[in-house]
């Protein structure tokens, strides 16, 4: 297997402290309060209402549109309520609020045979079962599994490169499932009807690649170790280090014939459609300084982080920053009142000391972003365009290419919050661009009167 | 005789000339819409782009096109959008001027922000992080994107940096600029005149608009059944008040239990609300 890595790119500290922890389970919460906008997209639509007895496993939430995920129930029950809450990006958002009824019952799964499903049933069971990229962008697995007709796709790679400091959970999940991953990667190879299957994994994962190996000629799918560099788990990066294709600007994976998946996904995968295995609940990795040791758990879909952390022993010394997700890329919370949901691969809790220096001085255009940028954009250049409020200039740098990987402002000695401006400049050329399809319109709309 | 030869070859080509000249100011001619010169006239003519646009002309031409309002121009203040509504024959902006308010009394509540944040980096950005940096996601984040972008300076500061800024209402000429900028929509033009306003964005109910902010509509609908005249209807969970209808009789006022509900411009007559009151009194 040959690797090609790509442009850019960190080395952070690793921190992979729980790499050889096993995945622990946490009980199921006495409430979940389960957000019905999981995915990327439209919320999912309620299912149930109020007072309704729900079983672990049961449908709640409706997926609406194309790009949607249905959502199911994590623990059995009745439905105290259907109502705004925090949910994962720490905004309000409809959740469904669930108090268990002890039982943890869980509802009919119809398991079935990989061999006797034609492509098209196996894409309707990972639909059925909600499945989303479980790496954290929680994009809709079963859109990304049908291709519009004219994209060929020749190669589906599975993602097991987990390059996020401090996070294991895939790690863990690829040395315990081994087989259930790869039976995951043909369950998504017979859905795309491709040839080849690659699981790229890092070399600082050893046992991960071993334990993958052992099942791979079983399941005829390959394992390609990659040289460990930030951001290789991006899915765009992935495709250039194993494949040697480059994305186009704007472009998505499927424009060089390839699909990515997490291995948590193809776990995922691999329950819904051999068990029938709705996804409610998924591995975390819970770390960082204040926490009691970095360490692995399986946890039901909405179960709060405050009970994560108290099943872990509560935290230590002073924690001054929540993050969920990794370090490079994950959102700062304020509260660990927030449910876990399909995207949150991880609970940080963080000391002063690893926050980082706080203060920030003038860009020094030393011009370390722009080497650190694995997506070849100007950093420097779109932050200070934000900080200046010229969005307008904005659309002519590409900003919507950016991944929000974190290499520019983890290089930046300057402590400069680009990525925070990056992300500020996506909305505004998001808002212009609205803006100018409201005129278009309206002058579409004031063209066609007279006709009329 | 040579001077001669001169002198007539001179005038045959300035007639030619002049011909040509006559000729082309006919056939090239652009219509120019003469209210445009006559509203040009009317303004005052300082050119400072405080409107946003370039130079009076600028701001004629985009009212002529009926890309902007015409009372923007500052320096001419309500006279000079007077005329400029006569003579493109617009509505004068409904009669009361507009004046920016914004709608929220976070300043009430002392215990407002969840996390430290960079107030360098502004309220957009800081919206894009768990929901803002104050308890309620939906009111003033208080990081003065606002008083940046006002061009006639008529947004300041609160003395108090944790309160929402305030309106100096002798100043703002209602360009809606700062309407536009705040992420939250918190910022609304309101008529200058006396009406009540409700100073809260919160979508939330009861509890959990409480929870988040002291001074939040807990959405009772305490103002919709107190209204005599039938104005007020709970829209989102919040009041929207048909000021058509309205009778300024301050019952939706009384009755409120956080008092989101204010007076606009009453501030003789009440205490004025905490950070979002008009600092001015009552000006023509």
């Amino acid at each position: 297997m040959s690797f090609f890595g790509f442009k850019g790119g960190v080395h952070p500290p690793e921190l992979k402290a729980a790499a050889g922890k096993a995945i622990e389970t946490v009980p199921p919460p006495q409430t979940a309060v389960i957000p019905l906008a999981q995915s990327l997209g439209k919320p999912a639509k309620a299912a149930v209402a109020k007072k309704d007895a729900v079983l672990r496993g049961q449908l709640i939430g409706e997926a609406q549109g194309m790009v949607s995920a249905n959502v199911h129930s994590s623990i059995s029950g009745t439905v105290k309520d259907v109502g705004p809450a925090r949910g994962p990006l720490g905004t309000f958002v409809e959740c469904v609020f669930i108090e268990s009824d002890g039982k943890d019952q869980a509802a009919e799964f119809k398991g079935a045979d990989l061999n006797a499903l034609s492509p098209q049933e196996v894409i309707d069971r990972i639909k059925a079962a909600g499945l989303v990229g479980m790496g954290g962008a929680t994009f809709p697995t079963h859109v990304k599994l049908a291709p519009p007709p004219g994209k060929k796709i020749d190669t589906l790679i599975i993602n097991g490169c987990e390059c996020e400091p401090c996070l294991t959970a895939d790690h863990r999940l690829m040395v315990e499932k081994a087989d259930d991953v790869m039976a995951g990667a043909a369950i998504f190879r017979k859905a795309l009807g491709v040839a080849r299957a690659i699981v790229g994994v890092e070399d600082n994962k050893p046992d991960a690649a071993e334990a993958l190996s052992k099942s791979a000629s079983r399941h005829g799918v390959e394992v390609a170790v990659l040289h460990v560099k930030y951001p290789q788990g991006a899915e765009k990066q992935l495709i250039k280090a194993l494949l040697n294709r480059e994305v186009p600007s704007g472009g998505l994976p499927m424009d060089v014939g390839a699909v990515v998946q997490n291995v948590a996904t193809a776990k995922a995968a691999r329950d819904a459609v051999v068990e029938g295995r709705p996804l409610y609940e998924r591995v975390l990795t819970l770390g960082g300084g204040a926490a009691q040791g970095n360490r692995n758990f399986l946890v039901r879909i909405g179960t709060p982080f405050s009970e994560v952390v108290k099943f872990a022993g509560g935290t230590k010394g002073d924690a001054m920053k929540i993050v969920s997700g990794g370090p490079m890329m994950g959102l700062a919370q304020a509260t660990l009142d927030l449910p876990v949901t399909k995207g949150t691969s991880g609970i940080l809790l963080l000391t002063e000391r690893e926050t980082g220096p706080q203060r920030m001085f003038p860009c020094l255009r030393c011009g370390k972003c722009y080497d650190a940028c694995p997506m070849g954009l100007r950093p420097a250049l779109i932050s200070r365009c934000v900080e200046k409020r010229r969005f307008d200039e904005l659309e002519g740098l590409d900003v919507l290419d950016c991944i929000e990987c974190g290499c520019c402002a983890y290089e930046c000695p300057a402590n400069r919050r680009i990525v925070q401006n990056v992300k500020r400049g996506k909305a505004e050329i998001a808002k212009i661009r609205r803006k100018r399809k409201e005129k278009e319109d309206k002058a579409k709309a004031e063209a066609a009167k007279p006709k009329a | 005789m040579s001077i001669l030869l001169a002198v007539i070859s001179m005038s045959v080509l300035a007639l030619l000339l002049g011909i040509g000249l006559g000729y082309a100011a006919k056939r090239f001619a652009v219509p120019v819409d003469p209210r445009i010169e006559e509203a040009i006239g009317a303004m005052p003519g300082a050119n400072c782009g405080g409107c946003g646009f370039p130079g009076c002309g600028g701001l004629v031409k985009a009212v002529a096109r009926g890309e902007t309002k015409p009372n923007v121009c500052a320096p001419g203040g309500s006279a000079v959008a007077k005329r400029l509504s006569e003579i493109f024959g617009l509505e004068a902006s409904g009669g009361a001027p507009k004046v920016a308010q914004v709608r929220c009394r976070v300043g009430a509540d002392p215990d407002w922000e969840k996390f430290e944040y960079d107030h360098e980096l502004g309220c957009g950005t800081a919206m894009l992080l768990a929901g803002g940096v104050g308890t309620c996601d939906f009111g003033c984040v208080g990081m003065l994107d606002c008083v940046k972008a006002c061009p006639f300076g008529a947004l300041s500061k609160s003395p108090d940096s944790k309160r929402p800024p305030v309106v100096d209402v002798s100043r703002c000429t209602g360009c809606g600029i700062c309407v536009e900028t705040c992420p939250n929509r918190v910022i609304a033009l309101v008529d200058l005149n006396r009406q009540p306003v409700v100073y809260c964005r919160s979508i939330l109910k009861g509890k959990l608009a409480k929870g988040c902010c002291i001074v939040a509509c807990i959405a009772c609908g305490k103002c919709e059944r107190n209204c005599p005249e039938k104005a007020v209807s709970m829209q989102n969970n919040l009041p929207v008040i048909d000021l058509a209808k309205c009778t300024r009789c301050g019952k939706c006022i009384e009755g409120c239990p956080t008092k989101v509900i204010l007076m606009f411009r009453d501030d003789l007559k009440t205490p004025a609300p905490a950070g979002t009151a008009p600092s001015v009194p009552a000006a023509s």
